[in-house]
């Protein structure tokens, strides 16, 4: 009686340890970045201006100055929702850990950028805020966009470099199995073997040229490199499940 | 004489009385004493001590050797569960969902929908399938006016 007790006190234990798991929680941002009707508002008023300029003026720069804050306080909301979960991901080697580090302080600088930004949206006056909503624009283009798009790479990558842990082992775990069919004495299994491993290498380098273009800054190489990679690590797993099917034929010739 | 004759006498031999009391005493005395120095022995709590750290050891090296001998014959036996295709399919489906998923963020429009799939990849690592569906529910975007139109409006 006691012994059950004890077992089923362990196996609940264990359950909850196996089950459980630290929730990740993100801050909802989506109503910070809805400017449909400041847009439209303001729209309306440059199209269809008050015969009353002072009315006018006081009306729009109100509106530039809110519509303006709301887009800072949404870039830096994104912006460090995307920090955090760059700062979230757990990194195998000291490349991918420098790589993580260098996008993780640019979107540093991105965020002081904005802050000081956003610091000053009240002072100015609509010339003033013409001239920082032109700058930021053409900042975010030419700067801020860019380190967005490859903090986006490298969640992606890191996140197939799993993909591609798990076909390293598999193809391991199936080379070993394979040898009880004797592959250096069978030529189909031998070959599919190869094909599978040839496929596994390829795909491993463009996963890893991938990792060079992202540390690189180049979004366009680095986005080629992982479609490619994923593209042919599914080639791997369909010489994977080849090599099965041939193993499978075998054993059932061997019966 | 005869050797029967010899054998019958043999048989009315007797020991000494006294020497059977005396001989009888002292074993059951020894036997009294023995009994008394075991029960004793046995509640000392460093004898106790010392036959439950025997126990112990013997019980570890038991599960050691077992646990040793399956790993051993687990590391020469080849996993053939490797080459079952149910289970290549699905890591498979795994990496189909992982290009699907790279295909919505890149072919997303330059808005903060790309942030919120970003999040729920990092976030949901394990519910691929809801993700995916959620994933493809955030495609079309809910909010037309990007912060690129704002800041466009915001420069004229």
């Amino acid at each position: 009686m006691k012994k059950n007790f004890f077992v089923i006190l362990s196996l609940i234990l264990f359950l909850s340890f196996y089950f459980i798991k630290s929730p990740v929680s993100y801050s909802q941002n989506d109503n910070q970045c809805v400017f449909d009707a400041k847009f439209k508002k303001l729209e309306n008023i440059l199209k269809n201006p008050d015969p009353d300029y002072l009315k006018q003026y006081n009306q729009e720069l109100n509106l530039r100055k809110e519509l303006l804050s709301d887009v800072l306080n949404c870039l830096i909301i994104n912006n460090s929702n995307l920090k955090d979960n760059l700062d979230k991901l757990d990194v195998n080697n000291s490349f991918s850990g420098d790589t993580k580090n260098k996008i993780i302080k640019k979107l540093d600088e991105a965020q002081e950028y904005y802050e000081f930004r956003k610091n000053r949206v009240n002072s100015l006056n609509i010339e003033g805020l013409k001239y920082t909503a032109y700058s930021l624009k053409i900042d975010r283009e030419s700067r801020f966009i860019p380190i967005e798009k490859i903090a986006e790479d490298f969640i992606l990558w890191n996140k197939n470099n799993e993909l591609f842990s798990f076909a390293q082992k598999r193809y391991g775990e199936i080379n070993k199995s394979i040898q009880i069919f004797k592959p250096e004495e069978n030529e189909n299994i031998k070959n599919a073997l190869d094909d599978a491993q040839k496929k596994l290498i390829d795909a491993l380098e463009k996963h890893n040229l991938a990792l060079n273009a992202i540390s690189d800054f180049n979004h366009n190489e680095a986005k080629d490199l992982i479609n490619q990679s994923l593209e042919g690590l599914l080639d791997v797993y369909k010489a994977f499940y080849d090599l099965s099917q041939k193993a499978i034929s075998l054993m059932k010739l061997n019966k | 004489m005869n050797i029967f004759e010899l054998l019958k006498q043999l048989n009315k031999i007797k020991p000494n009385k006294n020497y059977v009391l005396m001989s009888k005493e002292k074993i059951l005395k020894h036997k009294e004493q023995n009994e008394a120095f075991e029960i004793k022995a046995s509640l000392n709590p460093s004898r106790l001590i010392l036959r439950l750290g025997y126990s112990f050891a013997i019980t570890f090296s038991a599960f050691i050797i077992i646990f040793g001998v399956i790993l051993f014959f687990k590391s020469f036996t080849p996993k053939l569960e490797a080459l079952n295709p149910q289970t290549i399919k699905a890591e498979a489906d795994a990496i189909d969902f992982q290009i699907q998923l790279s295909k919505i963020i890149y072919n997303a429009k330059e808005n903060n929908s790309k942030n919120t799939l970003l999040k729920k990849i990092t976030a949901t690592n394990t519910e691929k399938s809801k993700t995916i569906i959620e994933a493809n529910s955030t495609e079309t975007p809910t909010n037309p006016v990007s912060i690129e139109d704002v800041l466009d409006i915001l420069s004229k």
